[in-house]
Order: C-alpha cells, then structure tokens, then sequence
C-alpha cells in the first residue's frame, strides 16, 4: 500500500496548563489517500474543527497547544517542520475554507485581494498576473459578473458569493487537500447543494483530496468515501460510508443513524440523541460515551475502549462491539 | 465626497457662530476690566474709565458682540486691546508655531504609540508588553509640566545637548527648529504616545481573534504579512478616530507646554490673552481652534471611510 497522502496519529489538542489542562482532541487517528474524501461527524464540541486546525498547526495559542501525535503529510511529518517551511504547505499544498463566509472574509480588502494575494506570496507572481488568475478562478466558481465582482468587498457580496470566493481563495494555489470546516452550514439549503457540487466538480478537475466536516449525515452519505465518526474528542468509528452506515458498530454511530429524521428538513443540525453534549471540563472517565450509552457496562466507566477492527478497513472504539469479523478483531492498525 | 465636505463644512458654521457666542458670554462673566490693566496700577477711576471709552469697552455688551460678528462677516477679527496689531495678525504668527509643536508631537504619538502597541499586543505577557505597558502607564501618570520641568532640570543644569526654552522659526534655522522642538514635542506627546500604545494593543488583540485572520493564515501569508496587513488595517479603523482626538488633546496641552518651554506659540497666545481680559484676541483666538478642530473631524472621518470600505459618505 502506498503511502496515503494525509496521515494523523494519536493527535492530542489540550487546552489550559498542569492540573487545568482540559483535553479537546484525544488520540484522534486518521488517515486520507490521494483524491480521496474523506467525511468528519460528530456532535459539537467534539473536536472536528481542532483536528483540523491541528493538521495546519493554526490551533489558538494560547490556550491551546497541540500535545502530541504525528501529522504525516506528502511525506513530511509537518510537527518537525520549521513555521517558515509550514507556511509553504498551508495556502499552497493544504487549502482550507471555514464555516462562516461572513466572517472568515476580511471586511477591508477586496475579495480579488483576497483570492489573488496566495498566488503572490505562493508562486511569486505579480500583481497583474494574480490578479489575472484571481479572475480565471473566480469565474471557475461561478461568481457571474467576476472583473466587477473582483473590486467588491466581502460585504457587498452575499453568503453563497462569499463561500465560493472562500473556494477560489482556498484552491488558487492548486492544493492536494482540502479541509473543508462545515462550509454550507451558514448557507441557505438551495445554496449549500449548490456549493457541494462546485466542491465536488473541482475536486475531480484538480484530482485533490478532501476532509469534509459536516453535521450533515446525507451529505456524508452522497458526497465521502470514508467517513470518522467522532465523539468527545476521540475517534468513536471510522471506515467507508457504507460500512459506517450500513453496519453501525459503534453504539454512538447507531443512536445516530436512528435519529435521522425521515424528512431532512433540518440538515444544518447533526441529529440529536438523547442526553447532554459534556463539555471539556466534564468529560467523563473511561468511555467518554458511556453516561449516554444504552449498552454502558461496568467496564466503560473506568478505562477507554481501543479502537478495534471490526472489518478491514472498519474500525470503533467500543467494549461491546457486535464480533462480525472476530478473527480481525485486533487492536487496530489496519485502516 | 466633494459634496459630502461641503456639507459638512456648512454645517460647521452655526457650531463656530455658538462656540464664539459662549465663549464671549463666559468672557463677560469673569470679572476682571482690561480698561484697569491697561491704564496700569493707581490710575484714578476716571483714567481707566477713559481707556474704557477708548478701546470702546464703555458700550454694551450686545452691541460690541454685533460689531464682532460684523467684522467677521468680513474677514475682520478685531483689534487686540494689549498687542499692538490685528488679531488676525497676532494669529498668524502663532498657528505655525503650535501647528509646529504639536504636528511634531503628534508624529512622535503615532510613530512611538502605533508600533509599541502592536509589538506588545503581538506577544501578549512577554517583556516586550509588559515593558510597553509599564511604560503607557507612566507616560498616562506623569503630569506634563512636571515631565517638562524634569527635563528642563535634566538637559538645562545636568547636560546642555538641547535647548530648554524658546522656538527658532524653521525658516531661520532648520536644525535649530527641530533642536528646539525635542524637549516641548516630547512632554507634549509622552501622555498621549501612552494612551495610542495601548488601545493600539487591545484593539490588536481584538483583532488578532477574528476569523479573517485565521484564514489570511490558513492561506500561508508569513505572519508578517497577516499582522502588517490584514490585521493592522483593521485596527486602524478605530485607531484612526483615537489619533484625531489625540491631536485635538495635543493642541490644547500645548497651552502649558508652550508657556512652560517659552514658546510663542497659539496657547501662549491664548492664555497672556485671558489674564489680560483681551477679548478681541479671546475670540478669534477661541474661533481658529475652534474651526481647526471641525476641519480635524472632518479629516479623520475621510480617512475613516477611506480604511473602512463598509463606511460611505455618499448619499444614497
Ligand atoms: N479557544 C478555545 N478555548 C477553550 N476551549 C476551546 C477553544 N476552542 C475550542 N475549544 C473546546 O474544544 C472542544 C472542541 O472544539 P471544536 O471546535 O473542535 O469542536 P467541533 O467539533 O468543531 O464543534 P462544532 O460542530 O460546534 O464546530 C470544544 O469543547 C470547545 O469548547
Ligand atoms: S465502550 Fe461502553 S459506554 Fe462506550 S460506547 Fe461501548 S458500550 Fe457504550
Ligand atoms: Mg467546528
């Protein structure tokens, strides 16, 4: 197997100093192959957003500081790189776009600034020459009107716009992954299928890779190969889209897939499952899952369940998984 | 725009007419005759009721306010009653020498303040902030004067590398203008480089949170880029407004420095023209600053909508 171009182990994200630390991503495993999509989920507050500024070395600090595990990306493990050297892969190798359009835009450049200052600093190119390419990839994402659209400012543009300027900006520099950070969430429903099929069709165009981070089950369903299931900060289930939902193994990933509402009028939301989202001061011991698991047994509140390979390229984190495949089930490094 | 100054222009005359029409009731007010201090110490009441008739002091109040506004209307602005020359005149000799001080001032604030405030915004807690912080908090705790006469003590009695007092026009001498400058700007800036420093800083760490930050970034701009950049024209918006009243604050403390360091300067000015009840000079003196700050709001709101492209002063 060749190496996959995104490769994170055991990622700890912890907040806070000595007995304050609060930990907020947990040994979080992952891995992303060329061209491939791969799907984050989980509740709020479950440490998607962290993972992700993780992968970029762009976690607020202080307070938070990244603890530990490896990031493995094109080859080079980006934890020993120097913030010189990082500054090349973020814009240029790894793009990202973040839920918010309204606000991830600065209010006092033009969105052509925007989109066309990566490929300046990126690829050394001139001012008109980036602004050229800024309008090449402004129009490649649908902007109507882009050499006026270019001398606008992030207000004068509405959400949809915005996001897709977010896209342009994010792509300028032709990366080989993108995270994207629940990007449809603020949109209206019409814009957001909109703004994932532009996504999916540059995607194919560029041959990139792509982490998406969604609260959308049905997105996750139409949209990813592979799809991590995340729950208080650890991975809870993780493999391809139709191991996930069609062989829930995870009783979190279950409860969720149950509360999927016929009708999905309400897709900006992950379903709710019974009980409270603990914060990071009150996650509890052993399985962070078990005050709100329906299986819970004396075991999970005292240690943290492995994750444990349920079928090849299936793995979850749970002492009562159903044995489909109990000759594989070994502590996991299979996916 | 064009049309933006002109209207706000307009609207600035009925302000000045108010501000001089208060200011000259006040005037009456305070006691004090300069009839009396002009026909000197023991002159009968009949001399100094004769000065009065002369300087035309003797006729009311109203009717003296309605010649004012006339001579006005006409670009007039009187005759000083103790200076032997027009106001307009004694005026134009001041307003470089202030304009003088506190520009040089006001540069030292926004040089000095704007980039202290960032470094120590840009590393929170560090030496650098906390230096930056111990230093705002003395140059906010030192009285102006005080800080002058130290200095004066400092550079007049200890080392005698600057002169302490009186002011060399440029155009006489330009090093010995600046030279004269140093020790005046310095007292006159050092409370308000202290205030610019740290709302410069906690307007940088506000600033610094937003998201567009974190996408300027997310995008690989070294972080030189993002903070000089992104984050500084951000900050600056606000900052901009705090600069104008910071001007605003360094010509009125100019009253003190100027008469501290002997400068003949709008202050001084102002300030003899008060002791001496020299009402002529008091107007017009009161109206230019007056106008001079109009004409700084006016500035400062151009260069506001000029950061701030969600800013427009066109009518729509
Ligand atoms: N700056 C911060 N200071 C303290 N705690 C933080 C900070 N940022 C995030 N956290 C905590 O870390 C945990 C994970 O946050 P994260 O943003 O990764 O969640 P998420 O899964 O992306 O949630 P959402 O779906 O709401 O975006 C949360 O409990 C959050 O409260
Ligand atoms: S480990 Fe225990 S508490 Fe956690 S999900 Fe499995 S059964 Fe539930
Ligand atoms: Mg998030």
């Amino acid at each position: 197997m060749t190496e996959p171009l995104l490769s994170v182990e055991g990622l700890r994200v912890v907040f806070g100093q000595g007995a304050r630390e609060q930990v907020a991503v947990d040994g979080v495993s992952f891995q992303v192959a060329a061209g491939e999509t791969l799907g984050i989920v989980g509740e709020s507050g479950s440490g998607k957003s962290l993972t992700a500024l993780a992968v970029l070395r762009l976690v607020p600090s202080p307070p938070g500081r990244i603890a530990g595990g490896r990031v493995r990306f094109e080859g080079r493990d980006l934890a020993g790189i120097s913030e010189r050297e990082m500054e090349r892969v973020r814009g240029a190798r790894i793009g990202m776009i973040f839920q918010e359009p309204m606000s991830a835009l600065n209010p006092v450049f033009t969105v052509g600034e925007q989109v066309a200052e990566a490929l300046r600093v990126h690829e050394g190119l001139g001012r008109r020459e980036a602004s050229a390419r800024a309008l090449a990839l402004l129009q490649r994402v649908g902007i109507a009107d882009a050499p006026r659209r270019m001398k606008q400012y992030p207000h004068e543009l509405s959400g949809g716009m915005r996001q897709r300027v977010m896209i342009a900006a994010a792509l300028a520099c032709r990366p080989s992954l993108l995270i994207a950070d629940e990007p449809t969430t603020a949109l209206d429903v019409t814009i957001q299928a909109q703004i994932l099929a532009l996504l999916r069709e540059l995607q194919r165009e560029m041959g990139m890779a792509v982490v998406l981070i969604t609260h959308d089950l049905g997105v996750v369903a139409q949209m990813v190969d592979r799809v991590v299931v995340m729950y208080g900060g650890r991975v809870a289930e993780e493999g391809t889209v139709e191991q996930v939902f069609g062989r829930p193994s995870h009783p979190y990933t279950r409860l969720l897939l149950e509360s999927i509402p016929s009708l999905d009028h309400d897709r900006d939301r992950l379903p709710t499952i019974p009980g409270m989202v603990p914060t990071l001061a009150e996650l509890p011991p052993g399985c962070r899952f078990h005050p709100r698991c329906p299986q819970a047994m004396a075991v999970c509140r005292e240690r943290a369940p492995d994750a444990v390979t349920v079928e090849p390229g299936h793995r979850a984190a749970c002492f009562a998984l159903p044995q489909i495949h109990p000759v594989e089930a070994q502590s996991g490094a299979g996916a | 725009m064009g049309e933006f100054i002109l209207r706000r222009l307009l609207a600035a005359i009925p302000v000045l007419l108010i501000v001089t029409l208060i200011a000259a009731s006040i005037m009456q007010l305070v006691p004090g005759d300069p009839a009396a201090v002009i026909a000197g110490q023991g002159a009968s009441d009949a001399e100094v009721a004769q000065v009065r008739a002369q300087l035309g002091l003797d006729r009311s109040f109203v009717v003296r306010l309605g010649e004012w506004y006339v001579g006005l209307a006409r670009g007039d602005l009187g005759h000083s009653l103790m200076l032997n020359r027009s106001v307009g005149q004694a005026i134009l000799e001041r307003v470089p020498v202030t304009l003088a001080l506190s520009g040089v001032a006001l540069l030292l604030t926004v040089l000095i303040g704007v980039p202290a405030g960032v470094l120590a915004a840009l590393r929170p807690n560090s030496w650098v902030d906390q230096l930056v912080l111990t230093m705002a908090l003395i140059g906010v705790s030192v009285p102006n004067f005080w800080l002058s006469l130290m200095l004066i003590v400092l550079f007049g009695v200890i080392v005698d590398w600057l002169p302490t007092g009186g002011y060399v026009p440029f155009a006489e001498d330009p090093v010995e203008w600046a030279r004269s400058l140093v020790l005046p700007s310095i007292s006159l800036a050092l409370l308000q480089i202290g205030l610019l420093a740290r709302i410069t800083r906690a307007t940088m760490l506000e600033v610094l949170r937003n998201d567009y930050v974190r996408t300027a970034r997310a995008k690989g701009l070294p972080r030189r880029m993002v903070v000089a950049k992104h984050a500084l024209k951000n900050v600056m918006i606000p900052v901009v407004t705090v600069i104008g009243i910071s001007f605003g604050l360094l010509l009125s403390g100019s009253v003190v420095i100027e008469t501290v360091y002997s400068i003949p300067g709008m202050g001084r000015l102002l300030a003899t023209a008060i002791f001496s009840r020299d009402y002529p000079v008091i107007q017009g003196g009161l109206l230019v600053t007056a106008a001079t700050l109009v004409l700084l709001n006016l500035v400062v709101d151009l260069l506001y909508a000029a950061l701030d492209p969600r800013v427009t002063y066109d009518r729509r």
